[in-house]
């Protein structure tokens, strides 16, 4: 890319608007997050996300009504809705993890989502209102393994839950009792409880370790807490005591081990997603074009050990378009019917480094009328194309805020130089860290 | 991060003869807990999850106070506020919620005394 398109471009997203790429080729290898926002081109500074009905309608009434009580397009306009998670069900995390059924776990994760925009520039560079609306939701398969894993993370919770559980009920009276004043004495009233609870929870998993050393930790940790504010050193305590078991024993913080194993479970997963955009050429609600539609899925097969990720992708990108309106409003671009993008990947990720190897095509088709021949049957013109891009990238985490990424490969023919298809990309990515607590406050 | 939640001062009102039941049920979503009852006496009951459990009969709980412990997870993304319901003999005694931004591995105590009605 020259420095003059890069600054044009740079220009154009800065004033928020959104031109359309007609056929844009496929870049990532999943469905969008938000289908309504990616078929309107638009990058929203936020996506809102309401979590109840009553929300939902707020978000709606106060972007699309104006204070005339009149039905406005809002701009930079991004919404998505999941309504089975809008109301409380009393689940458990195994009701959670295993759906009833097919139907189940369908609805629990259908989102609708709605995008809008003021900002849609046509060919002749006026802007014309736009609005897109899109579906997704998800299916996941587990395997036994899946099963085997989670089994074993719920196991590691309830012992984690039983023994917080067991202490706490003794720490309680405790903190009311009038005649722990100090640390020491409440250290004396509750090393038994633990050990006891350790030894019946814990059993033998703890058998020929020490307890002497996560005794002497605890009393060092302890004597460091106030004891003034019984509320603050409740909380420290147990924080305290979770971080000595778990240190002292090995053992893995088991909601940490769960947190990151629902991220991504091991099996079968594939996405489901639709999206259709309407665009008011004249700003005017009773003159619009359903001008373009996609749909995407995307299967997903997860494997997971100790030493990392594998995850094998597939995508399936099926796009319509209207070419009247295409040849209406953006006459000087090619626009086919029918597009079919389809890819491949696969992405490894380590603890340090990750890699990904992926393959995207597209075949483009249109059938154009010509005629009819001396019999009165209609006759079509085929028009199509094909492209292809194959790219590999390796990154390299250096430390937390430092890696390096490199990818190779051939990409899609560009219009500018159609020859051109090397990609070679070495990238340094540098993090310079949040803003603490004390920055923020000064 | 733990963050204890502590309910202190509920009082349930009950005859000597009157067997107590605890039920805990959840109101938010994707809840993981164990309950356990410190009562007077020994054999503390205990609860996995969600359920009832029979906790003694009156006369036998007016002694101490009764601490009523859960210790609670919740990791979904979907949820941004934990909440539970306490019953005693299927009477609302306490509605815990604490939003997941606080703590979302929570300890919540109820300090029960069981006066004679």
């Amino acid at each position: 890319m020259n420095a003059r398109k890069f600054i044009l471009m740079a220009f154009a997203s800065f004033l928020g608007t959104q031109t359309l790429v007609a056929q844009e080729k496929l870049t990532t290898i999943a469905a969008p997050s938000s289908p309504a926002a990616y078929i309107l081109g638009a990058q929203p500074s936020s996506v809102l996300a309401p979590k109840s009905f009553q929300a939902l309608e707020t978000s709606l009434f106060s972007n699309f009504i104006n204070k005339d009580g009149k039905t406005v397009l809002p701009n930079d306009f991004a919404l998505e809705f999941t309504p089975y998670w809008a109301t409380d069900h009393g689940l458990t995390l195994e009701d959670y993890l295993y759906p009833r059924n097919v139907f189940d776990q369908w609805w629990r994760n259908s989102s609708f989502s709605v995008a809008s925009t003021q900002s849609f520039v046509l060919e002749d560079k006026t802007n014309s209102s736009g609005l897109s609306f899109g579906y997704r939701t998800n299916f996941f398969i587990g395997g036994k393994h899946d099963r085997d894993t989670i089994a074993i993370l719920t196991e590691k919770l309830r012992k984690r839950q039983r023994f917080t559980a067991h202490i706490a009920a003794q720490v309680a009276p405790l903190l009311v009792d009038t005649s722990v004043k100090d640390v020491q004495t409440f250290l004396r009233r509750i090393m038994p409880v633990i050990e006891t609870k350790l030894k019946d929870i814990y059993g033998a998993e703890i058998q020929g370790v020490a307890f002497s050393k996560l005794k002497s930790e605890l009393e060092t940790g302890a004597q460091l807490l106030s004891y003034k504010d019984k509320s603050t050193f409740e909380n420290d305590f147990y924080n305290l005591v979770e971080d000595k078991v778990r240190k002292v024993y090995n053992m893995g913080v088991a909601a940490e081990l769960f947190k990151d194993y629902i991220k991504a479970r091991e099996g079968f997963s594939f996405d489901i997603a639709y999206a259709g955009f309407l665009n008011f050429p004249n700003n005017q609600f009773n003159y619009s074009f359903a001008p373009r539609h996609s749909a995407w899925l995307t299967p997903t097969y997860t494997f997971r050990n100790k030493a990392g990720s594998l995850k094998l992708m597939g995508v399936l990108r099926y796009e319509w378009y209207d070419t009247d309106y295409y040849t209406k409003y953006f006459p000087s671009s090619k626009t086919y019917k029918n597009n079919f993008d389809y890819g491949i990947a696969v992405a490894a990720d380590f603890d340090r480094f990750a890699l990904q190897l992926e393959a995207i095509g597209r075949y483009d088709k249109t059938e154009t009328k010509v005629g009819t021949d001396t019999d009165g049957s209609i006759l079509f013109k085929r028009n199509s194309s094909s492209d292809f891009q194959c790219v590999g990238s390796f990154s390299y985490k250096i430390n937390k805020q430092i890696a390096v990424s490199y990818s190779l490969g051939s990409g899609f023919e560009s219009i500018i130089n159609p020859g051109n298809t090397l990609v070679s990309l070495l990238s340094l990515n540098l993090g310079f860290g949040g803003p603490t607590t004390n920055t923020v406050n000064k | 991060m733990i963050k204890t939640y502590n309910y202190k001062s509920l009082s349930f009102p009950v005859e000597d003869n009157k067997k107590v039941y605890l039920t805990v049920k959840y109101v938010s979503d994707g809840n993981s807990s164990h309950t356990v009852v410190n009562k007077p006496g020994h054999n503390d009951p205990e609860i996995e999850d969600q359920g009832q459990v029979f906790i003694d009969i009156g006369a036998n709980l007016r002694s101490e106070t009764t601490y009523v412990v859960t210790s609670l997870d919740n990791f979904i993304p979907q949820v941004d506020t934990i909440a539970l319901d306490y019953y005693l003999n299927e009477q609302l005694i306490q509605r815990h919620s604490n939003p997941k931004s606080e703590s979302d591995e929570p300890i919540v105590i109820l300090h029960i005394n069981f006066p004679e009605k």
